[in-house]
């Protein structure tokens, strides 16, 4: 099979969708362009301080690659990304494979090459303007930097509010304005496109009855999730717009443009839930005396871990919460503060005053989507998301573009980035063939062999920016630290007009003087040192013999005002990096070949969708399913609930993964031990009798859940009491029983969200929905009477609840205190309830009683958690290494796991995982060769005691304590270089290639003398 | 009793003292243990030939047990670091090993550094009234040499111990809030009980059967209400007293120049160091290459400071030896016995040790299984967030 199409992609849209895609493709050697149209990445990541379900910092995760640490960053660093920003697509032509895209480079006004970042333009540009991260709370000027850590790192002029009136020209010293700066139209040729596109906040002003914009104490939920942010000016403690005070009640509103027809918003936007839950707690957490009350339709914690999240919300942070919409917001004239009136449970109404209402906004596409999707010819939906088939969710309606994250479906992260996953293997499976890789087999980068040298060639080059260091700081008096030193070659001063001269200039002296150690002294950090990494492996010095001495913001910038006191700090920092050099020792970051065959456990629609999408990349897989048959779980259900028919998507995968020749499929086996460690496992499998070993690179788990059986409501005593899943099999087969059953009573969460299962099986609400409109569609006269607590028809499926109801389907809830009751006294099944709406108890004689009893993990899974070393969480299904930055990866990089086995899911779910799977293992096996991480551990083994703090303190498991010899050892291939064993090593027999403390003690004597 | 409550659910039997000799009839026990062969061999206190001390031995022929004495009133070395030394290879057979309160606690505490295996080790715990420098003792026989070792238990049934011919205990057996184990195999209890008449003897967990078995004992459960009395008795007095002295020493060190200069006599014997139970490291970072400087280095260090204290790295070798095991502390005292300069170094690690081992609800010693701060993260611990106020 051999592909002639161009590799390179076009991701359109720089968020969190659109740079895990692109991260993962990069790895692949496929060249990537991130189309932004905003002046810097990340979309709303930048916005988050705190996520949701850890409430733990959201901006950078200390994790496996990819993404190993903010994926913002390693999006900046990948060489094989670039970014595109302040962008926008003007048109496509080509298909699938072959693309021609024409872009409009928007003016920026400001040469990101020349601008040294001072900030003077800031201070005199007279126009002010709302920030776009700021959330109407924060103002920027014309002129501006996106927001802190905006990537790439410059000035932008925003063309619509900027009068041109040329004071920032006057006071840029390094000329880096251009107010003449126009648009230009540039084209790429792309084999492949995703779609990123991301949603915007709902309007929330349109809900005038809440008084967004007009009372000041009403704000939106972006604007308290910035208040929110220790980046913000409320340094993270949200004050009362109105006087600043901290509010003492705060009032969140849920559904303000979800859940909706009046306002057109017909679906539900699936994470604010879970979002103001977070707020809440968070809030209650910077301030304990905080009062925090949310008022909601259903509470929908239906993701991974999220119903635990909410219980504790209610439970240990005292959050109130209470079902009631409410219709209107009053502002009280003194105080500000805000009234309204709510339902209690018993149905009397009840009026409050809060300090504060935060309004929980849902998610719409993002303004001139339409435009957009009409000029790539993509379909979207009737709101206007992107179109895509039920079991194709990544794919578009034109081939060879492709779709992840919210423009598909209002989503959270860990479902963006897995749908990411999946888009990217969608783009590997158009694009790639393993065969055709490229492989380097010889040694991958040359190295000057300098270990022993005897004498060190240090060059020390201070790199100015236009005289801007020499302003802040006595240049002249650092350059004579060095006159003394035999060890250096040569002092220069490098004048950075940009990265790319400045770094040509230094790599062609370390060329002409033969250096074999480099200190650079300047400003920018990480932009700096990237580009003279590079340089340094370029002219084979080896990347660890460079020291970088900030003296630019750490010194001439910070001390502006005190140039004797920069300079000196200036020159302890040089002299530490001048230490540091001289200290470095030459030394080759190991690596290891990695096997290329993939182990998929499970055949079920997850592993089906795993081993097909990894064999369309020309990579070979085993299939190891413990039955006789494909298909798993799937092989009992029918029907999905917007229609599709599951048999005969699984007939197709079956007879696909079957057919293909890169697929072994070994039936009635079943996994027995696995060893090893990400790029090389070895294990067995007994299939039929049998052992086999099976040598492989990465390891997907796909195992599989069950139904869950319910102990309770005469189940397996009464034959009419079923659990969805027999009941939709009696429905697809239009049997009697079923078809005519005139009054079927179904019981939500019968066995979900209880003491024994605490999770949400996130699938009931749907089945029943499901299961429902089919029984009125065979039998419209039939009494569907549906027991819930919380409707969690999430996203579009929101559309079907409406429609049951519309078609009279009787939906009561129940409080888990109060549960139906049931008795078959001679086979007659009577279900009675408490009916909160007409405040009484109903009793009614059921002809058919459906229990929605759940999903449960397999048992098998503590065997498999056992012997490939895999974590399970409370709930026993398999834990992930982050839910956001790794949510199908275990710690060790090459295991991963997907379907039911990691969480209860629909269909469509399944096989995004399964792609999303497949790409995470298969970016990791596409090279040949992996390089273990920089500054790794290593053990002295003569002061080793053996005690074993460093294995129990390793997050990685790259700890082992050696039976024979009682020493620690380093596994190399699981170290990231985190250091935590050095810290927790009591005698420093644990040390860090890099940072020995021998070394950081000799810095530090440089520094504080 | 806080710091009690991890104490292991135990059976208990009485055990009669014949003639109103106690020691004889420990060593009656203690024999029977051995020639049972429910132990090869037992480490245990003896006499020392001139009978001015008693040192840890480790005994395999039970005549030789003559002269032992499980109740000595001195503690020369930890036998924590003995028995780590002892088990440091795996040995056939079991060893039976008597050990003091903060002797057990510190030999719990390095199972769990792996430095210290009692897989085949059965641990005697028994009953401290309190322990004597080995210098004072020995005056102490010196000028009565018919002292017996008996007498140093008066006053333990009624928890009134108090120290004898105006000598007093160590000083950290005078704020010890640990007088009696807290999970041996064995326990032998004796405040709160007439030790001429009797003696209580507990066992729990592993061995309790085989010992009820072998030994025809009737073990049964609870403690005597005047045991537990008179342990809260004694609990609560050195309680006091220890509040008094770290309070004391609070003011010492509450500010830096205070701190440093209560520490300025020490003059880098590392003693402390290496009678420390807790410190298990095989080479100390202080006495590897990481410390030995080049000559130039102090030159250049006296250079830029016009002076420099000899010998150097005083004050961080003692804050790094805090750093490391403030955590894990028992409170034996070894340090301050063994410093030439008299430095408060144990009340120093009490007062912080304390500290930290509230903050992170750790009792060292408490018990094997309950792992070392150190070594684990919890996400609700310390509970601070970056940047807030």
């Amino acid at each position: 099979m051999s592909k002639d199409m161009n590799r390179d992609v076009l991701v359109i849209g720089g968020g969190i969708a659109g740079m895990q895609s692109a991260l993962l493709l990069a790895e692949k050697d496929h060249r990537i362009y991130v189309l932004e149209s905003a002046p810097a990445i990340g979309g709303f990541f930048p916005l988050l301080d705190r996520t949701f379900p850890t409430n733990s910092c959201g901006v950078c995760f200390m994790s496996p690659k990819p993404p190993a640490y903010c994926p913002i960053y390693e999006s900046d660093f990948h060489e094989n990304i670039e970014l595109l920003t302040n962008c926008e697509l003007k048109d496509l032509a080509g298909q699938a494979g072959n693309f021609e895209v024409s872009y409009v480079e928007k003016p920026r006004f400001v040469d990101i090459e020349k601008c040294d970042l001072c900030n003077r333009c800031v201070e005199v540009c007279p126009v002010e303007v709302d920030s776009e991260l700021g959330a109407g709370i924060e103002k920027r000027k014309a002129i501006h930097l996106p927001f802190a850590q905006a990537i790439p790192r410059s000035y932008v002029i925003d063309e619509t509010s900027c009068t041109k009136c040329g004071d920032c020209l006057k006071v840029c010293s390094p000329g880096a304005i251009n107010l003449q700066d126009k648009s230009r139209e540039r084209k790429l040729n792309v084999g492949a496109i995703v779609l990123g596109f991301g949603f915007e906040p709902f309007q929330g002003e349109n809900k005038g009855e809440y008084g967004l914009g007009r009372y000041k104490n009403v704000v939106s939920s972006i604007q308290y999730e910035r208040m929110m942010s220790f980046s913000s000016s409320t340094g993270g403690l949200p004050g009362r717009p109105s006087d600043g005070k901290r509010p003492k009640k705060v009032a969140f509103i849920q559904c303000v443009g979800s859940r909706d027809p009046s306002c057109g918003q017909g679906y539900c936007s699936s994470i604010c839930c879970m979002y103001a839950t977070k707020q809440a707690m968070v809030s209650k957490e910077r301030d304990k005396e905080l009062e925090a009350a949310i008022f909601y339709m259903d509470i929908r914690a239906m993701g991974k871990d999220y119903e635990r999240y909410y219980e504790r919300a209610k439970q240990e942070y005292g959050i109130r919460y209470l079902r009631s919409a409410i219709s209107a917001v009053r502002e009280l004239q003194r105080s500000k503060c805000l009234m309204f009136t709510y339902g209690l449970e018993n149905g009397q109404l009840e009026e409050e005053e809060f300090d504060m209402v935060v309004l929980s906004l849902g998610f719409i596409p993002p303004a001139r989507v339409k435009e957009t999707a009409e000029r790539l010819g993509v379909e979207l939906n009737e709101y206007n998301f992107c179109l895509t088939d039920e079991f194709r969710p990544t794919e578009t309606s034109v081939p060879g573009i492709y779709v992840a994250g919210a423009f598909r479906e209002p989503r959270d992260i860990p479902e963006t980035v897995v749908e990411a996953s999946s888009a990217a293997a969608d783009v590997s499976g158009l694009l790639d063939d393993f065969e055709q890789r490229a492989v380097e087999e010889e040694e991958f980068f040359e190295e000057k062999d300098i270990a022993d040298e005897e004498s060190l060639a240090i060059g020390v080059f201070i790199c100015d920016n236009r005289g801007v260091l020499a302003q802040g700081l006595d240049i002249e008096e650092i350059t004579r630290l060095f006159e003394q030193d035999p060890d250096i070659v040569c002092v220069e001063k490098v004048n950075i007009t940009s990265l790319k001269k400045g770094a040509d200039e230094i790599k062609n002296k370390i060329a002409e003087k033969e250096l074999t150690r480099v200190v650079i002294a300047g400003h920018r950090g990480m932009a700096l040192s990237k580009a003279l990494r590079s340089v340094c492996k370029a002219v084979s010095t080896g990347s660890c013999l460079l020291d970088y001495a900030n003296i630019g913001e750490q010194c001439a910038n910070v001390h502006a005002l005190d140039s004797p006191a920069a300079t000196s700090k200036a020159k302890s920092l040089v002299q530490a990096s001048l230490r540091k050099a001289k200290l470095a020792v030459p030394r080759r970051a190991g690596r290891k070949r990695v096997c290329s065959r993939v182990l998929v456990v499970g055949g079920g629609i997850s592993g089906l969708s795993s081993g097909l999408s990894l064999a369309e990349q020309g990579m070979d897989v085993t299939l190891v399913e413990k039955s006789d048959k494909l298909g798993g779980i799937a092989r009992t259900a029918y029907y999905t609930l917007k229609g599709s028919d599951i048999q005969a998507l699984l007939r197709d995968m079956v007879s696909r993964v079957e057919a293909h020749p890169k697929i072994e499929v070994l039936k009635g086996s079943e996994l027995k031990a696995l060893e090893g460690t990400w790029g090389s496992y070895h294990s067995l499998i007994s299939a039929d009798g049998e052992e086999k070993e099976i040598l492989h690179g990465a390891v997907i788990f796909a195992t599989g859940g069950r139904e869950a059986l319910p102990d309770e409501y005469f189940f397996g005593k009464n034959e009419n009491v079923l659990t969805q899943k027999s009941f939709e099999r009696l429905l697809a087969g239009r049997e009697e029983k079923a078809a005519k059953a005139k009054t079927v009573v179904m019981i939500q969460c019968v066995g979900s969200r209880d003491e024994k299962h605490p999770y949400c099986s996130r699938v009931c609400c749907g089945q029943a929905v499901k299961n429902a409109l089919k029984l009125k569609e065979l039998n419209p006269e039939a009494d569907v009477y549906v027991l819930y607590r919380d409707m969690r028809t999430y996203g579009f499926y929101e559309k079907y609840y409406h429609e049951a109801r519309g078609k009279g389907v009787i939906f009561v809830r129940y409080e888990p205190q109060a549960r139906p009751e049931v008795s078959a006294s001679s086979g007659t099944l009577r279900v009675s309830f408490f009916d909160s709406v007409v405040k009484e108890r109903i009793s009614l004689e059921a002809d058919l009683l459906v229990l929605s009893s759940g999903i449960a993990p397999n048992e098998d899974n503590h065997r498999l958690a056992e012997i490939a070393g895999l974590e399970l969480n409370a709930d026993g299904f398999f834990a992930e290494a982050n839910p956001k930055a790794a949510p199908l990866d275990s710690v060790d990089r090459g295991k991963y796991f997907c379907g039911l086995s990691h969480s209860p899911n629909h269909i469509g779910d399944a096989i995004c995982q399964g792609k999303a799977a497949a790409a995470r293992a298969s970016a990791l096996i596409w090279n040949a060769f992996q390089e273990y991480a920089d500054n790794q551990a290593y053990v002295n083994e003569r002061l080793c005691s053996g005690c074993g703090i460093c294995v129990s303190a390793c997050p990685y498991d790259a700890r082992i304590i050696d039976e024979v010899s009682n020493k620690a050892n380093v596994l190399e291939d699981l170290c990231k270089g985190c250091g935590t064993c050095v810290i927790s090593c009591p005698n420093g027999a644990s040390q860090q290639y890099d940072f020995e403390r021998s070394t950081i003690l000799d810095i530090l004597d440089e520094v504080i003398g | 009793m806080d710091g009690l409550d991890g104490v292991q659910r135990m059976k208990s039997t009485i055990i009669k003292v014949e003639n109103k000799d106690t020691l004889r009839s420990l060593r009656k026990f203690l024999g029977r243990l051995m020639e049972s062969k429910f132990v090869e061999a037992l480490l245990v206190p003896k006499l020392l030939p001139g009978g001015d001390g008693f040192v840890q031995s480790l005994i395999k022929d039970s005549r030789m047990l003559e002269d032992a004495n499980p109740i000595a009133p001195t503690m020369a070395v930890q036998s924590a670091r003995i028995l780590s030394e002892l088990t440091s290879s795996p040995f056939d057979g079991r060893i039976g090993v008597v050990l003091k309160p903060c002797e057990l606690r510190a030999a719990v505490e390095m199972v769990k550094f792996l430095q210290v295996n009692l897989d085949n080790v059965v641990t005697i715990g028994v009953d401290c009234p309190g322990t004597y420098e080995v210098g004072d003792y020995a005056e102490m026989v010196k000028k009565d040499r018919e002292l017996s070792p008996q007498a140093f238990l008066e006053g333990a049934s009624e928890g009134e111990i108090r120290p004898r011919q105006g000598y007093n205990f160590r000083e950290c057996c005078q704020i010890c809030e640990y007088p009696v184990p807290l999970n041996g195999d064995i326990t032998i209890g004796l405040l709160g009980l007439d030790h001429s008449k009797e003696i209580l003897l507990m066992a729990g967990g592993r061995f309790e059967k085989e010992l009820a078995q072998k030994f025809s004992l009737e073990l049964k459960e609870g403690n005597s209400a005047n045991r537990e009395k008179v342990i809260e008795k004694v609990t609560h007095k050195r309680r006091e007293q220890r509040v008094k002295v770290i309070d004391e020493l609070k003011e010492r060190v509450n500010i830096i120049e205070k701190f440093m200069q209560t520490l300025s006599t020490c003059i880098r014997c590392h003693n402390c160091m290496n009678v420390c139970p807790i410190c298990y490291c095989k080479e100390c970072v202080f006495k590897s290459l990481v410390f030995e400087h080049r000559s130039e280095q102090f030159l250049n260090w006296a250079d830029r400071r016009g002076a420099i204290r000899m010998p150097g790295d005083t004050l961080i070798f003692h804050l790094t030896r805090m750093s490391h095991m403030a955590t894990s502390c028992v409170g034996c005292g070894m340090c301050d016995s063994a410093c030439p300069s008299d430095l408060p170094i144990s009340s120093l690690f009490g007062l912080i040790g304390s500290e930290l081992q509230e903050m992170f609800e750790y009792v060292p010693g408490r018990d094997a299984a309950e792992e070392p701060p150190v070594s684990v993260f919890k996400e609700d611990e310390l509970q601070a967030e970056a940047g807030s106020e």
